[in-house]
């Protein structure tokens, strides 16, 4: 009877330490990261829009050049969507990738400082990711939508999309 | 932390009062293993979560304790381990690894070795997952957790010869995330009776 009882303890030992492990973790909830609805979401500019001081569609309207208006080391730039950082490119200045979903992700490229977000982070709407490269005011902004790069002014509210336009008329699809 | 002691307390303190009850006459058999397994799961995320996780294989392994004094003749204990890599659709080189390890009670076990034997069994444990991210990137951050998880598994058990069967199992499990991640399971096993 000894041993079983001490088998049977045993056994629930075991689920006193998973009560115990239960929310442990480090960093992020991975299941919480890839939770975001799958639809396309519309987002705003990674700026306020009184900091857009031009804008620029590129001849395959697949990138959106944004020039900074203001001071640009006091611009911070935000990110428009929650999301995971998937890439950070280059040796400064650098480009950050942001997965919102298995459909929707971002690239912002030219930034200044080294973002003060890692690989593997998970970012939420708002959050400040960088400063503007002082020597060249200019962001690279491209959206991708099932793998390929597309018009960043299909994803972007109606605010963004009309500050977009008093600079760069050109349609996008 | 704090907030689970008394939830801790209460699951400890039942599961030695039901140990030390169930074994208050006297014991008509000794606990012990009756069957191992291991093979092969195939796995695919439900709802929202489909789109985002690919249908992974992995591996299973599992094990059985009959206890006749308290489960009778009819159940038996059942222990799972699994491992599934889900891959995250839309990107490379991201893989959600997931550990679970489930304890529960099986039926179905018939004592003839020749039956075709249908089972049902009820799980519950926990599942430790972790996100991996390209190995090239310096200083990523890990995101990892581990959250309390249960499974339905219902399934058949085939005589091949002697004390050896295969398995076909399908556990539809549940990880208690905050957006919770149901996953409907296909699992194919060699079984050894002991």
């Amino acid at each position: 009877m000894g041993a079983m009882n001490s088998k049977l303890t045993f056994a629930f030992t075991i689920l006193l330490a998973v009560t115990l492990f239960a929310g442990c973790g480090e960093g992020k909830d991975p299941y919480e990261i890839f939770g975001n609805s799958q639809a396309i979401p519309t987002i705003a500019l990674p700026m306020d829009v009184s900091n857009v001081g031009g804008a620029a569609i590129s001849p395959a309207k697949d990138r959106l050049d944004i020039t900074v208006a203001g001071t640009t080391a006091t611009v911070p730039l935000v990110s428009p969507v929650n999301g995971i950082v998937t890439a950070i490119d280059g040796v400064g200045p650098y480009t950050l990738t942001i997965f919102h979903n298995s459909r929707f992700s971002i690239q912002i490229g030219n930034l200044g400082t080294l973002p003060g977000v890692r690989v593997g982070d998970a970012v939420i709407e708002g959050q400040i990711l960088a400063a503007v490269y002082t020597i060249s005011p200019l962001i690279y902004f491209s959206v991708f939508q099932n793998g390929a790069a597309v018009c960043p002014l299909v994803a972007f509210n109606a605010t963004a999309r009309d500050r977009i336009r008093a600079f760069t008329p050109v349609p996008c699809p | 932390m704090i907030q689970k002691i008394p939830l801790i307390g209460v699951v400890y303190v039942l599961g030695i009062a039901l140990a030390n009850c169930a074994l208050c006459e006297e014991p008509k058999a000794e606990m012990r293993l009756s069957g191992i397994a291991g093979g092969m799961s195939y796995s695919t995320a439900m709802g929202d979560n489909y789109q985002a996780y690919t249908q992974p294989r992995g591996a299973v392994a599992e094990a059985w304790i009959a206890e006749p004094h308290l489960l009778g003749p009819v159940f038996d204990l059942h222990a799972t381990v699994n491992y599934l890599p889900y891959q995250v659709r839309g990107l490379t080189d991201s893989t959600l690894n997931q550990w679970s390890f489930l304890l529960g009670i099986e039926t179905g076990r018939g004592a003839n070795a020749n039956w075709v034997k249908p089972f049902v069994s009820l799980d519950i444990g926990g599942v430790y997952s972790k996100l991996s991210i390209p190995a090239a990137v310096t200083s990523p951050t890990q995101n990892s957790s581990f959250l309390f998880a249960g499974q339905v598994r219902g399934g058949v058990d085939i005589p091949i010869w002697g004390k050896l069967s295969v398995q076909f199992a399908s556990p539809l499990k549940v990880v208690f995330s905050a957006k919770k991640f149901v996953t409907l399971n296909g699992d194919v096993s060699l079984r050894w009776a002991l």
